[in-house]
């Protein structure tokens, strides 16, 4: 044999020992996991549900009228029909009796009052609600007027949550 | 010797041949057999297998520790500037393959600023150091159960030795960052008169700063903006996964990930604002301090009870025309009454007047707001006698009766059975 044949069968060995033990590794590995992520029911929720373990207001500095918002994009609701569906609005565990129900949105109010431990009334807060099914998402907007009140609410967010529910009545 | 040549010769070309067929045979395997693009490695949801099947847990504890991704993101952006930047990463996960609550670990960083990719630096740095250290900077957070946190040393690292266990299919993997990048500089040698560039490899490798930054990356570009949402991340540049073979009770050893990819969801909450106080992280904690805010003056809000305020008006009452008394007796309807039963913590005032919708209301039923615990009663109208009839207010716990001047009550005898103050309004 000529000398440049041996170093083509000393190429091939070597291309065919690469390629051994590629198709080993490939032929061997077992660590598969076939299927998909679902997370499509992510981008959307069926009734509106908004849970925190807590909340912040924040005062607006271009309006003068001392409210205290907060603010929040949700995912969309499929499913809201103010103007042919009835509706129940949950704060934790309150029905909120005084809600305005339109065909896209929700206001509400919640009357919270804070006692000391000798059953004097220290606060008094107002607790207003808006939601907005708009067709990319939901806006939630809550406000309460003065720094007192909206610190008083956040205490009380912190300490039970919040948990808002709007529940079609069947 | 001649013999022993062509032996040798004759191996040499079937060896030869040997390695031809192989190349060929894996060229046809991984092109037309093995569909690698099919075995994908997906980061789901890591929820522990006991609640999953968990009976016992209510639907609300189930949603408790249902939410917990491998990945979850906390980002203040402070765009309307009215507190600070603030970014948070968390990693749920297990610590052993049995992947059960008790088992359940998370660990994050915090980062009191705007970390954006473009600041980082790639500095060189030996191995050792590489694989030890973690990223400077940074608060990090350690947690048994994902919800209470606490902070300093004595914590899971996060740096690329650690490695921790997930769910993928119900199975346990192991995690590790151990990626790397690897890039090509040139330089000019002047043996070669500058002509030749002799190619040097840089390697980089990856830490969790590098994860951390693009995550936050990909949050400030999600195409949905501020608010909840979810996206999924292509993580396989930087971690390595390896399945669990419970028949050794070891991590299989093949290592897939160059030919597996895997996406995990990121669960974040980006925020126009920036972040106030503490009850804002993920963390509940800012800067290792809990009780972190962003105002010097804080208002005094301790408070012993709270009282959920309602006020029934006309329209919640139900009506009854009498003809003895030529009028209507109101009392509540009993879905209304089995209502507030079921929500403690209310504080229910009435208010009426006695004319409503041409009805002129002369009195409290029998048994009307029976049960039924009021705070204040407001009874509005001109000069009338207003008739209480059996048990009308009867366990009612009324505190304050108000009412307009010309009104004048008639009780009957068991109509009401604790003490009130009435005022005239």
């Amino acid at each position: 044999m000529k000398w440049y044949t041996y170093i083509i069968c000393f190429i091939l060995i070597a291309v065919g020992a690469f390629f051994g033990i590629q198709l080993y590794r490939e032929v061997k590995a077992e660590s598969y996991v076939n299927g998909s992520i679902d997370i499509s029911n992510k981008f959307s929720q069926e009734s509106f549900n908004y849970s925190s373990t807590s909340l912040v207001f924040y005062d607006d500095l271009y309006d003068e009228t001392d409210t205290y918002y907060f603010e929040q994009d949700l995912l969309k609701v499929e499913d809201f029909n103010g103007k042919n569906k009835d509706y129940q609005i949950w704060l934790n565990d309150f029905i909120l009796l005084q809600s305005d129900i339109n065909a896209g949105s929700i206001y509400s109010v919640a009357y919270i009052d804070f006692y000391d431990e000798y059953n004097n009334l220290i606060q008094a807060s107002t607790l207003n609600i808006s939601i907005k099914f708009l067709s990319n998402k939901t806006q939630l907007t809550l406000s309460t007027k003065g720094q007192e009140s909206a610190s008083f609410l956040e205490q009380y967010f912190s300490d039970n949550g919040i948990r808002l529910k709007v529940i079609e009545i069947l | 010797m001649k013999a022993l040549k062509i032996i040798g010769n004759c191996s040499l070309v079937f060896l030869a041949i040997i390695g031809v067929l192989v190349s060929v045979f894996y060229g046809y395997y991984h092109f037309f057999v093995h569909d690698i693009t099919t075995g994908t490695n997906y980061v789901d949801n890591q929820i522990a297998l006991d609640i999953v099947k968990s009976d016992d847990l209510t639907e609300e504890q189930k949603n408790e520790y249902e939410d917990r991704y491998f990945l979850e993101a906390n980002f203040y952006s402070n765009s309307k500037e009215n507190g600070i930047a603030l970014q948070e990463l968390k990693l749920n996960y297990f610590t052993d393959y049995t992947l059960m609550s008790t088992a359940y670990r998370s660990t994050g960083m915090q980062f009191l600023g705007d970390l954006k990719q473009e600041d980082l630096t790639l500095v060189p740095t030996t191995e050792e150091k590489a694989n030890r250290d973690e990223p400077e900077g940074f608060s990090y957070y350690d947690s048994t159960d994902g919800i209470s946190f606490d902070g300093n040393k004595i914590r899971t690292q996060l740096n690329r030795e650690s490695t921790f266990v997930i769910k993928i299919d119900g199975r346990p993997f192991q995690i590790q960052l151990d990626g790397t990048y690897e890039w090509t500089t040139y330089e000019r040698q002047w043996y070669t008169l500058w002509i030749w560039n002799k190619p040097i490899n840089n390697v980089w490798m990856y830490n969790y700063l590098d994860v951390f930054a693009d995550c936050m990356q990909a949050i400030r570009t999600n195409s949905a903006g501020f608010g909840d949402y979810y996206i999924t991340v292509d993580l396989s540049e930087y971690f390595t996964i390896r399945e669990f073979d419970k028949e050794t009770g070891k991590y299989k050893t093949d290592n897939v990930t160059d030919i597996i990819k895997n996406y995990c969801v990121l669960k974040f909450h980006y925020d126009e604002n920036g972040a106030r106080n503490s009850t804002q992280s993920i963390f509940n904690c800012i800067d290792c301090n809990p009780s972190y805010d962003v105002e010097d003056k804080n208002i005094d809000t301790t408070y012993w009870q709270e009282r959920m305020v309602y006020t029934l008006t006309n329209k919640d009452l139900v009506y009854r025309y009498s003809e003895v008394y030529d009028g209507y007796f109101v009392s509540l309807l009993m879905s209304t009454k089995t209502l507030f039963e079921n929500m403690p913590r209310t504080k229910v005032n009435i208010v009426f007047d006695t004319v409503f919708e041409d009805k002129k209301i002369v009195g409290i039923d029998y048994n009307g707001f029976e049960n039924f615990e009021i705070d204040t009663l407001t009874i509005s109208g001109e000069e009338q006698t207003f008739y209480v009839l059996d048990k009308g207010l009867y366990n009612t716990n009324l505190q304050v009766l108000k009412h307009s001047k010309g009104i004048t009550f008639d009780y009957a005898e068991n109509s009401i059975n604790n003490d009130f103050s009435e005022v005239v309004a």
